[in-house]
């Protein structure tokens, strides 16, 4: 019953062309998988395993005769969320069955909470100042998996009844960039709280995105889509850009959007339709006789929120007032809790020498970039904090240069040796003898005597030419504050 | 030493000659398995039984017992025989419900009162026939034929648990165990003359009972005797990690209590009114009017009272109790265990569809199909939330009796004693009135129990049943026992077979 | 009066994934009708409790366990004796999706 959507004719406004029109409307439906040893509602472990079926008992099979008892450690991250997003928990909330039939489903119902959720009320705050308020947060168990042969389907149920919380914003985002970036600080956020592995790939974490337009400058929502199962943060925002166009061509061309499910099809970058409004399912929701009432008392919050650490949103904060650097680079750096924890080791370590700003810097330019490029990771830095600080400590005290530095990083990035071993093995280490400059300055001023003349002339520009002469001599080891002076007073000796 | 014969014997001075080394184990079962293997084919009790298999099991439990009374374990149960309705999980033992869907089914785990029975050194005794998925009054429903009345075998055994019943009355077995979510042990029990107990909900665990309604069934027990109900009734009751409805309030022993100083006197005992009204057969009546005189005698005081919303029971029940049913049967898909359909070429909803309309029988596709109409996109309200409302009203109604100083409420088990077979199956309503005595107890989930008081003119049982306040199953049992005293009722109700 | 027509008993057969033959189809309209009708007296019911009351809110409060992984030995037993298994995962007809 798929079929295929006719492709969005290739707009010649362009995409900045529709968002002048049409402002998009967005919510998000993420789903996250919480870490915890055991599955929601029985003992099997949530780890995944080689063979299909092997972290299963008779609960998650689905045995006649069996019943759910509730994971506690999955009612306490799911708490942890709920006061990190600042919303309010219901002390006393609801399990209800979700009921249909698929393979996957193996009770033909899946427990989650319907019209007496835990929480409700969040928000998240962007970069841009705008709050984003999250209606509901709810505790689910997951599926299990259905794996597709040629001719055949089969079954793994290891998955099934793994944790989850389902987190559903409002529409209050407004172009795919903000989706994003709406997914990744919700991401941050639960791996800050170490409630979840927060892995879109591998489907730690899930994103459905419903999506309507309406004319600039109204109020009124426009029929949405909704898009299944958005495994990146590339697909979020390819999906929905696609679909953004896909709907202002339809509304352009006179006709409507219709209601419907849609699924991604990242390969051919765009949107398939799965079903249609008029077959969405009836899934005849009631409270489950197994299960009782889900109790969050005020104690019990409590009791969670000492555990709550410092969250991204406040750590920006910190870091603008504590360290003087900018948002946009607090943020960054504040986007996973190891980058933040890295950053603020590496400003302890090279305190009253080197700024927090130029830590930031080098973080955010230099090692991110080897990080990224060479797949490091926290947990076993290949450059450890203490090696980086040391770097930053001799670039801060003069004894390399900038330019230096940033060639014994890449040394240290490619080999792992520390900056002492590199700099005194080629001999990088910074020339700070004024006589030496000195001399070096006097036979460039000899060489060059149209250039001089041109400087002492007013053109401010060859002074960097001279600048340049000097250090090519001195292999980029000069001072470059020293060779500064030095060139600044025989040029002014001259005039 | 003299020769004893097992059959004679009571399930707790079987227990007790076993523990003291008079009885051999091993002679109990073989007793009880020539008498299974004579009578189950008459009497359709049993799904399944296979003698061999039996006495295969039977000889390890009696490795276990050996060692557990060499240690000294106290064993309750030491080599009694017990069968197990077709519902509740015995590891490795078939166990189909009654139904085709799981016709070779066999269960991967054993039940959270299997385990107890186990260790408490009974022995198993095959699986006992009831109707398909707990959904019926006759076993008539069962799609391997209805268990028969040892009384009358043109007459049922009663429903759901009618195997457990029959097996029980017919000598097969001391005990057995049966469920019961609307009455399905306490009317079997009524039309069999042996005594049925539904406990308090949340007093017996249901892990490894199949779900029929989740917030009314009850794992309960049959025996012939008050006494031998309690001993058994003591080694299953209790919490349960594995149950979320598992209740922790404490469980006393009951067995230790009986047969000490307890009077009735000063006793308020409750007739509830809207049960004696039309539709009550004359000689249960009679009987159960002179059952209240032997109560009386005995120094209570029996008065009348009145539960406006008793009457909606019926209807309450049959919203809610499909409702669940609908939920509960939906794992029953062929596709990680149960008869899947054989038939080719089908594609996946088919499969399903094929498989669960081979798989089901009459009646359970109907209380499917009703459950899945209240709970279907606009009739919620309207049918399963106002029924919750209506249950909650009984519920408050029968506190507020036991809040007002009532001991124990009082009234016929069924208003027939057993029909013939056939005689409802075609009417679904008809059916479902056999149950109007019996479902408020589990509505308000309080503890009840059959006793059987004496017989019709036709020489069928007639049962009372005595309803008590949630964990009063002490002052249930005791109160059941006075009566047995005051008429000998333990040793009248046996059937000539 | 019928409160119940054949589209109806054919929807919820839909629902719950029953396939009826013709007879069945006619014999639960006819049931399910006079079931309805039965229950229907539900309406003549006083209901005293608050217009909010919901069950599900005065039951008891659910245990929770501990977070411990254990292992069952289950799955074995189970697709020892399961309709069709390849390998260790139960085959269905292939999902159309
Ligand atoms: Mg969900
Ligand atoms: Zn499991």
């Amino acid at each position: 019953m798929s079929s295929k959507l006719t492709e969005p004719k290739s707009s010649d406004q362009g995409f900045s062309g529709i968002l002048a029109r049409f402002e998009p409307v967005i919510g998000l439906e993420v789903h996250c998988q919480l870490k915890t040893e055991s599955k929601l509602f029985c003992s099997c472990k949530t780890t995944f395993g080689s063979l299909a079926n092997q972290n299963t008992c008779p609960v998650c099979l689905g045995l006649p005769g069996v019943l759910p008892v509730l994971n506690h450690q999955a009612v306490e991250y799911a708490i942890r969320l709920a006061l990190a997003l600042g919303a309010k928990i219901t002390e006393r909330s609801v399990f209800a069955r979700k009921q249909y039939f698929y393979p996957d489903l193996p009770k033909g119902y899946q427990l989650t909470q319907y019209d007496l959720p835990y929480c409700q009320h969040g928000s998240m705050l962007l970069d841009s100042g705008r709050r984003i308020l999250i209606e509901r947060i709810h505790m689910e168990e997951d599926a299990g998996k259905n794996i597709h042969g040629d001719n055949a389907s089969y079954v793994d149920l290891n998955r099934a009844g793994i944790p989850l919380l389902e987190i559903v914003s409002a529409p209050e985002l407004h172009s795919p960039s903000e989706a994003a970036e709406y997914l990744r600080k919700l991401r941050a956020i639960a791996r800050y709280l170490e409630i979840s592995d927060g892995n879109l790939e591998e489907g730690s974490f899930r994103c459905d995105a419903n999506i309507s337009l309406r004319p600039v400058g109204t109020k009124t929502l426009g029929v949405r889509t909704e898009i299944k199962n958005l495994n990146s943060f590339r697909n979020v925002e390819k999906a929905i850009t696609y679909e953004i166009i896909r709907q202002a061509d339809v509304l352009e061309s006179g006709d409507q959007v219709k209601q419907v499910t849609l699924q991604f099809d990242a390969a051919a970058g765009r949107t398939i339709v799965m079903r249609s409004k008029e077959n969405s399912p009836d899934y005849r929701y009631f409270p489950d006789p197994d299960l009782g009432i889900l109790s969050i008392t005020e104690d019990r919050i409590q009791a969670v929120r000492s555990k709550i650490p410092e969250l991204p949103e406040q750590k920006v904060q910190r870091f603008q007032e504590a360290f003087h650097i900018p948002a946009a680079d607090a943020s960054q750096l504040t986007a996973e809790k190891e980058l933040a924890a890295f950053f603020e080791d590496v400003v302890r370590q090279v305190e009253s020498i080197v700024a927090p700003k130029i830590v930031a810097n080098w973080m955010l330019s230099e090692y991110l970039r080897e990080f990224n490029a060479r797949q490091w990771n926290f947990a076993q830095p290949f450059i450890s904090s203490r090696s980086f600080a040391h770097l930053l400590k001799l670039l801060g005290q003069g004894t390399i240069s900038g330019k230096i530095a940033k060639s014994v990083f890449e040394q240290m990035a490619e080999t792992g040796e520390n900056p002492d071993h590199i700099i005194a093995s080629k001999g990088l280490v910074q020339i700070n003898d004024s006589a030496a400059i000195k001399a070096v300055v006097d036979e460039v001023i000899g060489s060059y005597p149209e250039q001089v003349a041109q400087y002492l002339a007013g053109k401010q520009k060859v002074y960097g030419f001279l600048v340049g002469q000097v250090m090519k001599v001195s292999a980029g080891r000069f001072n470059p504050n020293l060779l500064n002076e030095c060139l600044k007073e025989a040029l002014h000796g001259k005039s | 030493m003299r020769e004893l014969d097992p059959l004679a014997l009571s399930a707790s001075e079987l227990a007790q000659e076993v523990r003291t080394g008079n009885l051999k184990a091993q002679d109990v079962a073989s007793s009880f398995a020539q008498r299974v293997e004579r009578l189950h084919r008459d009497l359709n009790t049993h799904i399944e039984w296979d003698k061999d298999s039996t006495l295969n099991e039977v000889d390890k439990q009696l490795a276990y017992i050996e060692a557990a009374l060499y240690a000294q374990k106290p064993l309750p149960l030491a080599g009694v025989p017990i069968a197990i309705k077709d519902n509740i999980m015995v590891d490795s033992q078939t166990v189909s419900c009654g139904s085709q869907l799981l016709r070779n089914h066999r269960a991967a785990y054993d039940a959270t009162v299997v385990q107890k029975l186990k260790a408490a050194g009974a022995l198993l005794f095959g699986r006992t026939n009831m109707d398909e998925f707990a959904m019926g009054s006759s076993t008539e429903n069962s799609s391997y034929g209805a268990a028969l009345n040892p009384w009358n075998r043109r007459h049922v055994a009663g429903g759901s648990s009618g195997g457990s019943a029959s097996a029980v009355a017919a000598g097969m077995v001391p005990l057995a165990l049966g469920s019961d979510t609307g009455g399905s042990i306490r009317q079997p029990a009524s039309f069999c003359g042996v005594v049925g107990l539904k406990p308090t909900y949340g007093r017996i665990s249901r892990y490894g009972l199949v779900a029929y309604a989740s917030s009314l069934d009850q794992i309960g027990t049959f025996a012939h005797s008050v006494r031998d109900t309690a001993l058994l009734y003591d080694v299953i009751a209790g919490h349960d990690p594995a149950d979320s409805t598992s209740s922790n309030h404490a469980s006393a022993e009951i067995s230790s209590k009986l047969d000490a100083n307890f009077s009735l006197k000063g006793k308020r005992l409750a007739v509830i009114k809207e049960f004696m009204a039309e539709g009550l057969d004359e000689e249960v009546k009679q009987q159960f009017e002179q059952a209240l005189e032997v109560y009386r005698q005995a120094g209570a005081t029996i008065e009348w009272v009145s539960l406006p919303h008793i009457s909606f029971s019926i209807p309450v029940y049959y919203i809610l109790a499909t409702a669940e049913a609908s939920s509960n049967l939906a794992r029953f898909d062929g596709i990680r265990y149960g008869a899947r359909s054989q038939k080719p070429g089908l594609n996946l909803r088919e499969l399903y569809m094929q498989t669960r309309s081979e798989g089901f029988g009459r009646e359970v596709k109907q209380r499917i199909m009703l459950g899945t109409y209240v709970l279907s996109s606009g009739y919620y309200d309207a049918y399963y939330a106002k029924a919750n409302r209506i249950r909650e009203l009984i519920r408050r109604e029968i506190q507020g009796l036991f809040a007002q100083g009532i001991d124990l409420l009082l009234s016929p088990t069924a208003p027939t004693t057993a029909f013939e077979l056939g005689q409802k199956t075609q009417d679904s309503l008809a059916m479902y009135l056999s149950d109007i005595y019996t479902i408020a107890a589990n509505l308000a989930g309080i503890p009840a129990l059959s006793l059987p008081i004496g017989l019709d003119r036709k020489g069928l049982p007639v049962g009372m049943q005595l309803m008590a306040p949630a964990f009063g199953e002490e002052i249930l049992l005791r109160s059941a026992q006075v009566y047995e005293q005051q008429t000998n009722g333990a040793e009248k109700f046996r059937p000539r077979i | 009066m019928s409160r119940i027509d054949r589209q109806t008993v054919e929807k919820v057969a839909s629902l719950a994934y029953l396939k009826l033959s013709e007879d069945e189809i006619a014999y639960y309209q006819i049931q399910l009708d006079r079931i309805l009708d039965y229950i229907k007296q539900l309406d003549g019911a006083s209901d005293s409790l608050p217009s909010d009351w919901r069950a599900d809110l005065v039951g008891f409060v659910s245990p929770e366990r501990a977070d411990v992984a254990l292992v069952s030995p289950a799955v074995e037993k189970v697709l020892s004796s399961a309709p069709k298994v390849v390998g260790t995962a139960f085959q269905v007809p292939r999902i159309i999706e």
